[in-house]
């Protein structure tokens, strides 16, 4: 008898003493697993039982099996609805099953008891014991065992949970920090560059490592076209999926909602099949000023899951980001391409007024004065003025089409031709004819030139010209007869191989030889009228015996009293030789 | 070490290439370690070892980089393992998800004997 009380006191001791070690373990750990494969295997060793199993409250009435000993692997983590509000131990063969899943997993198990786990009075886990080895039943002591053991878990587990919440709720912490982070790092490197390729690389950069995706698609809407940017992940062509947005139905929907997922309503709308091809799930709208100014196309997440909401505002952000850093380097580009072209005005207007003679040649018989007025910085006229052997003179007036730094070195081509084939005296419809063969080969087709050039012979006192459809230069006889200057052929680079006509007329003391740009015939007033030919030809017929720098001054007030007020539209050049008075 | 600066340098053992990376990796910088890695590609290394002993900081643009070749380098027979993280590096690679999809080592020669074992 009396052994028997000491054998019981020695088990009682025992208890107390795995109770204890327990209690402090337990205390001493915010670990949860730890703490309940110690809570099992204290219990199992203790009494010997070969399944332990423990069910934590995972949010209402869900217990989830946190921790099983002695039971087929692949149990963590099932869920259970337990509707038994458990308050002390229960044999499980005592239980009311209703047949639910809880129940039903306990018996199929062949567990034998369950034990509540409580802390401020919530039943915040469940302990389940299977059989013990040696004998069936537990005892009430035993039972008493369990409970203790549970009680003094409950703090510790609910102290884990507590701490794993937290740990949850710092983890969400430093990703928004981490978030904020790179959205305060983009917005300084956006800032930081205006090079609009730099601005959308980055930007997909960010993305992809932020919400782990590995595709990515930025594209841009220059003058209402899509452009592909970037193109990040395998096997994606730019060309299909530009042809895909080029649609003005599919950019007011990206219009009117940041963020769509490709699929449903807008694909069946607008079948964007080459973008779905390509892997691209979500579509986020890059606006500015109710504008649809590019687009970010993004793959799933690696991990597979779909963006959370924070995510899709993240990306929001990132967009609206991006769009103000692409709006002002685009303000940039422009002004720069500004610049550069203005650059560009100021050489071809430089090579344009190198182009014209600084001085003429003197030649006894001659007099000659010019003037060229271009308007808007470059025009397309031109004129030279040749001095040959034997006191000969050629002199060229030309337009060319188009203006700035293509047509002045169209013009500079034109120049040195001419000179070339003048010097070598070749007869001047063939000049003509040779610079149409070369202006014609060198040239884009909308470049043409209208040209006049003639030779005036000292010894003959003739005129020989080619006329290419410039504006007829009149030659105005001492006793006020003139005649037009017309004859050659179409102007210069429409046609290859034109044969082009020349013509001689006799020259006169006294005659004046008056060569123009449309400049001068076709300035307007201010009702819109053309100077036009008349006015000209009276002009010189008032100033007839006037030196050839009079009568270029003359005619240009003139003009410039017709057309007072008026902005002019073209370049103005005038070149007047006069044969002197013998 | 300003913190504009970045280096990368490259070291082959056999087909294995290590990108040591220094400094600040951020939205500045990603475009230099993108070029170190394509590279690589562009010579057909695709088992990569990048070293971040010497990394400082690392940004979402940074992780960009390792996003956006990742699957072209497995498609290849390759990948692209990470070894040497201070601890506030693998903090930002742990809270954006990347342990789960990139190997990390503790010492660079593990991470490169680990292709020679796989």
């Amino acid at each position: 008898m009396e052994n028997t009380e000491f054998e019981n006191l020695k088990i009682r001791y025992l208890e107390l003493t795995s109770l204890f070690e327990t209690n402090k373990i337990l205390n001493a750990s915010l670990d949860l697993r730890a703490i309940l494969n110690n809570l099992l295997l204290t219990s199992m060793g203790r009494l010997m039982i070969g399944q332990g199993v423990v069910f934590i409250r995972d949010e209402k009435s869900l217990y989830k099996i946190a921790a099983a000993k002695g039971f087929s692997p692949g149990r963590l983590g099932q869920t259970f609805f337990v509707e038994t509000a458990l308050e002390t131990p229960l044999y499980i063969s005592e239980m009311p099953c209703k047949g639910d899943q809880f129940c039903q997993f306990l018996k199929e198990n062949n567990l034998q008891i369950v034990v509540p786990i409580i802390s401020n009075g919530r039943l915040i886990g469940i302990l389940g014991f299977g059989k013990k080895f040696i004998q069936s039943d537990y005892k009430p002591e035993e039972i008493d065992f369990l409970q203790s053991l549970a009680d003094s878990a409950a703090i510790a587990v609910d102290k884990s949970l507590l701490f794993d919440e937290l740990k949850k709720t710092n983890r969400k912490l430093d990703k928004k920090i981490q978030e904020l982070n790179t959205l305060f790092e983009i917005s300084r490197e956006l800032n930081a560059t205006l090079e609009i390729q730099k601005i959308v690389n980055v930007l997909s950069f960010t993305i992809m490592g932020e919400l782990l995706i590995n595709k990515c698609l930025i594209i841009l809407y220059e003058k209402g076209l899509p452009k592909v940017k970037v193109i990040r992940g395998v096997g994606m062509k730019p060309e299909p999926v530009e042809e895909n947005l080029n649609n003005p139905e599919v950019q007011y929907d990206f219009l009117q909602k940041p963020v769509h997922q490709l699929g449903g309503k807008i694909l069946s709308k607008h079948g964007l099949s080459a973008l779905r091809e390509a892997g691209i799930e979500y579509l986020v709208s890059m606006t500015a000023k109710n504008e649809l100014k590019g687009l970010i196309g993004i793959g799933r997440k690696i991990t597979g899951e779909e963006l959370s909401e924070t995510e899709l505002g993240f990306l929001e952000t990132l967009a609206n980001d991006a769009v103000n850093a692409i709006e002002n380097g685009r303000m940039v580009e422009q002004m720069l391409e500004k610049q550069r072209m203005e650059e560009e005005l100021k050489i071809a207007r430089d090579i344009q007024q190198r182009l014209l003679p600084d001085s003429f040649p003197q030649l006894e018989w001659i007099e000659i004065a010019a003037v060229n007025h271009s308007c808007h910085h470059v025009g397309g006229d031109s004129y030279d003025c040749i001095a040959l052997d034997s006191g000969d003179l050629g002199i060229s007036i030309a337009d060319v089409s188009g203006k700035s730094t293509p047509a002045a070195l169209l013009m500079a081509n034109l120049q040195a031709s001419l000179r070339a084939l003048a010097i070598e005296r070749k007869p001047v419809h063939e000049c003509v004819g040779r610079i149409n063969h070369l202006i014609y080969q060198n040239t884009a087709s909308d470049k043409y030139i209208t040209f006049f050039y003639g030779e005036l012979s000292a010894l003959k006192k003739t005129l020989t010209y080619t006329n290419a459809g410039h504006n007829a230069p009149i030659l105005f006889h001492r006793d006020g007869r003139y005649r037009f200057l017309q004859t050659g052929g179409i102007i210069l680079g429409m046609m290859n191989h034109v044969a082009y006509e020349e013509e001689t007329v006799p020259l006169n003391s006294g005659d004046v030889l008056v060569l123009y740009t449309d400049g001068i015939t076709e300035a307007l007033n201010a009702h819109e009228e053309e100077f036009g030919e008349e006015r000209l030809i009276q002009v010189i017929k008032e100033n007839r015996t006037a030196s050839a720098q009079e009568m270029v001054d003359r005619i240009i007030a003139a003009v410039e009293s017709f057309s007072e007020g008026m902005d002019q539209a073209d370049d103005m050049t005038l070149i007047v030789v006069r044969l002197k008075e013998i | 070490m300003d913190q504009n600066q970045f280096e990368v340098t490259r070291q082959d053992h056999d087909d294995v290439s290590v990108l040591a990376i220094k400094g600040f990796l951020d939205a500045h910088t990603a475009p230099e370690f993108e070029f170190a890695i394509q590279e690589l590609l562009q010579n057909n290394r695709y088992k990569m070892v990048v070293d971040f002993q010497e990394l400082n900081y690392i940004s979402s643009a940074g992780l960009g980089v390792f996003m956006g070749f990742i699957e072209e380098v497995r498609k290849n027979g390759g990948d692209i393992k990470l070894a040497q993280m201070n601890e506030k590096v693998f903090k930002i690679f742990d809270l954006l998800g990347f342990p789960n999809l990139y190997e990390i080592y503790k010492s660079r020669n593990e991470a490169i004997q680990k292709f020679r074992t796989t």
